[in-house]
């Protein structure tokens, strides 16, 4: 029973205005975002980006069940700090064994929740920027960018091994489940994952073994062909002139 | 374990990537291309492991490997860590750009010094030492990476002491799960392909030399 391919690096699909835009713009766009939200302070900043991130979701047409997992991530993140911060807070001023006193706690509380906003803010603007990329294209992109070759080289193997190893993996755990192999917190389990992993590993190994032979054989001298040949067009400016407007925006805000 | 983004001071988050560069830089230089595809792979393990999960009472953790990628890479760890990170990052949106350098580094670093502690005995001839490498390099970089991890959140301010306590203490478990796993991957690599155990670290020879 081999099934169709699971393929779990893809990229969301398009088409839609963000999918059209040049990756190496939307990589950049996103470095950018991510630097200045990251380290924004207030409320104003963190508030605007997620605005921006959530039309810019919209416009890419994202799939909630793509957005759904990564939010669920980060917001467990913030959880854990809007329990911890508001006592650390109140610990901060007084001796540990006083009971905590309400105002301090309340100002860990909205401090704890403007680091959640800005989090929330960052990885909603991540997800149509960059998961729209298709991971080859990616490398291309940042090999243009200025990345080191061995660098996006090792990016596109990685790409194109995790697809093997992953369908190798579920293929392994299949047939160990086929002999009643349930996993528990226990030596048998952990034995069982060892040796699969190791598997895995001495697969990949040879496999990893054969694909460089065969490149060579073909001449392969370190550069792979490109598909796509991508002409900036209009829609690029727009974009391009919009991402600065934007993060000028964000810029004056903080320096204000 | 990623931190999230937005969380960390701008000093760490600028600390975390100057020392993730330097890493990669040197990583990088020790590897050959015929090296790449080798290095790609254990990149890929690192990042299939993470859909591995095993139960823990009523919650799971998932495999993450990395004291094995530390002993079959050896400094190439860094460029392979950074690449599985960046693709869930970009991909399923764990952890993020800022952070790269953060998580990068906690991770490699864990990697690099299980390489450097127990290589010896990770490719010595007798399976117990083999074993005790696999068990002490599952168990040590989980406790590297997660003090790492902990002490950058630490360092981001005194209001997150609390969170940083929280997810160090989460790590135990996780040191357990991973020591017994390394340990019989190693084990099987010992037994089944023993060669892999030496010809991989050969990559971070050529680290060593330049």
């Amino acid at each position: 029973m081999e099934g169709r391919p699971v393929v779990i690096l893809d990229a969301v699909r398009g088409p839609s205005p963000i999918h059209d835009i040049d990756p190496r713009l939307r990589i950049l766009t996103a470095a950018a975002f991510s630097v200045l939200l990251a380290t924004a302070s207030g409320w104003t900043a963190p508030a605007l980006g997620l605005v921006a991130a959530a039309g810019c979701c919209m416009l890419a047409r994202m799939p909630l069940r793509a957005l759904a997992p990564r939010m669920v991530a980060v917001n467990a993140f913030a959880a854990l700090l809007v329990v911890t911060v508001p006592f650390e807070a109140a610990l901060a001023h007084r001796l540990p064994w006083l009971a905590p006193d309400a105002t301090s706690m309340l100002e860990g509380l909205l401090q704890a929740l403007q680091v959640g906003l800005r989090a929330n803010a960052v990885v909603l603007g991540l997800a149509p920027l960059v998961s729209t990329i298709e991971t080859v294209t990616l490398g291309h992109a940042l090999e243009q960018l200025g990345a080191p070759t061995k660098l996006t080289r090792l990016l596109i193997f990685t790409v194109r091994y995790t697809e093997v190893l992953h369908a190798e993996s579920l293929r392994t755990l299949r047939a160990v489940r086929a002999r009643a192999f349930q996993p528990r917190l226990d030596l048998h389990t952990l034995r069982t994952l060892g040796n699969l992993v190791g598997m895995l590993l001495v697969r990949a190994f040879d496999r990893s073994e054969r694909v460089m032979a065969a490149m060579k054989c073909r001449g392969f001298a370190g550069r792979f062909p490109q598909f796509h040949e991508r002409r900036i067009h209009r829609g690029d400016w727009v974009f391009a002139g919009c991402a600065i407007a934007f993060h000028a925006a964000l810029l004056a805000e903080r320096l204000w | 374990m990623h931190l999230a983004e937005g969380v960390l001071s701008a000093p760490v988050l600028a600390t975390g990537a100057a020392l993730t560069a330097g890493g990669v830089i040197v990583g990088l230089r020790g590897m050959r291309l015929e090296d790449v595809p080798r290095v790609a792979v254990m990149s890929s393990a690192f990042f299939v492991a993470t859909f591995i999960h095993v139960p823990v009472g009523p919650f799971s953790v998932h495999l993450v490997l990395n004291g094995l990628m530390g002993l079959l890479l050896g400094w190439a760890a860094f460029p392979a860590i950074l690449i599985a990170l960046t693709l869930q990052a970009v991909v399923f949106g764990y952890g993020g750009l800022t952070v790269l350098g953060v998580n990068t580094f906690t991770m490699a670093t864990g990697a690099l010094a299980c390489y450097f502690a127990l290589r010896g005995w990770a490719t010595s001839e007798r399976p117990d030492r083999v074993l005790s490498a696999g068990a002490l390099a599952g168990a040590g970089a989980v406790l590297v990476s997660g003090i790492l991890g902990a002490a950058a959140l630490a360092a981001s301010g005194r209001q997150f002491y609390g969170e940083a306590a929280l997810l160090l203490s989460g790590h135990a478990a996780l040191m357990a799960v991973e020591a017994l796993v390394t340990a019989a991957a190693l084990r099987f690599l010992y037994r089944v392909r023993p060669e892999t155990l030496r010809t991989a670290a050969a990559v971070s020879e050529g680290a060593s030399h330049g």
